[in-house]
C-alpha cells in the first residue's frame, strides 16, 4: 500500500512555482520538496487544506492510493 | 549537572582503571610464565590452590570475563560519549547500548553456569540467586537486559523523531 503525492501535476495544471506555493502557504521550499518527492511520512490536515485552498481542488486530486503490486 | 557527564567521567575512571589492571596482569603472567621459574599457584577467593587443568580452565574464564567486562565499559563509554557529544536519539548510542547489553547479558549466564559447574565439580551443589549479590549474576543479568531495552527505547524514539521531523 503507497500513497502518491500528485502535487507537481496539480502544479503544472495551475501553471503554479513550488516556491510560489510555498511562501503562499508557509512551508519552507525543502518541505514542500519532501512533499513532492514523496519522502513525506505524513502530512498535517491544516497543510493540506492551504495547499487544496492555494491550488483549488480537492485532497484527492493532490493524494492518490497505488497498491503495492502495481508496483 | 549533567548527569551524562557525570556518568561518562565515572566510565572513563572505571575503563582506564581495569586497562591498567589488565596490563598489569598481562605483564605479571609474561614475567611468571618467560623469565621467572617459580612455581603456579592459582589464588582464589579463600586459598592457594595447587595448577592443574581445572584451575587453568577457571584462570582463563576469569580472564575472558574481565575482559569481556573491559569491553562492555568501552562499548557503554563510547555510547555515553555520543550522547555527551550529540544527542541520546543516535543510532550510534543504541548500537553502543545494544552490544554493551548483549555482552553482559551473555557473560553474566555464561559466569552462572560456569559457577555452578565450578561448584558441582567440588562436590557442592548450591544456587545462588540472591538479587542482591551482584556476584549471582543474576543483577548483572537484569542490568544487561535493560541495556537492551534502553537500546530500544532510543530506536523507537529515533523513528518517531524521523516521523516527526518528517511530517509536512
Amino acid at each position: 500500500m503507497k500513497i502518491v503525492v500528485n502535487l507537481d501535476i496539480m502544479l503544472a495544471k495551475r501553471k503554479m512555482k513550488s516556491k510560489d506555493l510555498a511562501d503562499a502557504i508557509g512551508i519552507t521550499t525543502a518541505n514542500l520538496s519532501i512533499l513532492k518527492t514523496g519522502k513525506a511520512k505524513a502530512i498535517r490536515f491544516a497543510t493540506l487544506a492551504s495547499i487544496c485552498k492555494e491550488l483549488d481542488c480537492q485532497p484527492g486530486d493532490i493524494l492518490e492510493y497505488v497498491d503495492d503490486q502495481c508496483f | 549537572m549533567d548527569l551524562s557527564k557525570v556518568l561518562l567521567l565515572l566510565l572513563d575512571f572505571f575503563f582506564f582503571l581495569m586497562l591498567l589492571f589488565l596490563l598489569l596482569g598481562i605483564g605479571f603472567f609474561a614475567y611468571v610464565s618467560f623469565v621467572d621459574d617459580m612455581p603456579l599457584f592459582i589464588i582464589t577467593e579463600n586459598c592457594a590452590e595447587d595448577f592443574d587443568y581445572m584451575a587453568l580452565i577457571r584462570l582463563l574464564a576469569e580472564v575472558t570475563s574481565y575482559i569481556t567486562f573491559v569491553a562492555i565499559v568501552y562499548f557503554l563509554r563510547k555510547g555515553v560519549r555520543i550522547m555527551v557529544k550529540h544527542h541520546i536519539f543516535n543510532f550510534d548510542v543504541a548500537k553502543c547500548f545494544n552490544i554493551s547489553g548483549l555482552l553482559l547479558t551473555l557473560m553474566s549466564i555464561t559466569t552462572l553456569i560456569f559457577n555452578f559447574s565450578k561448584d558441582l565439580y567440588d562436590g557442592l551443589f548450591k544456587i545462588n540467586l540472591d538479587p542482591f549479590d551482584w556476584k549471582s549474576g543474576i543483577f548483572l543479568v537484569i542490568v544487561g537486559l535493560f541495556l537492551m531495552l534502553m537500546s530500544r527505547v532510543i530506536k523507537a524514539g529515533l523513528e518517531l523523531k524521523s516521523e516527526n521531523e518528517l511530517t509536512i
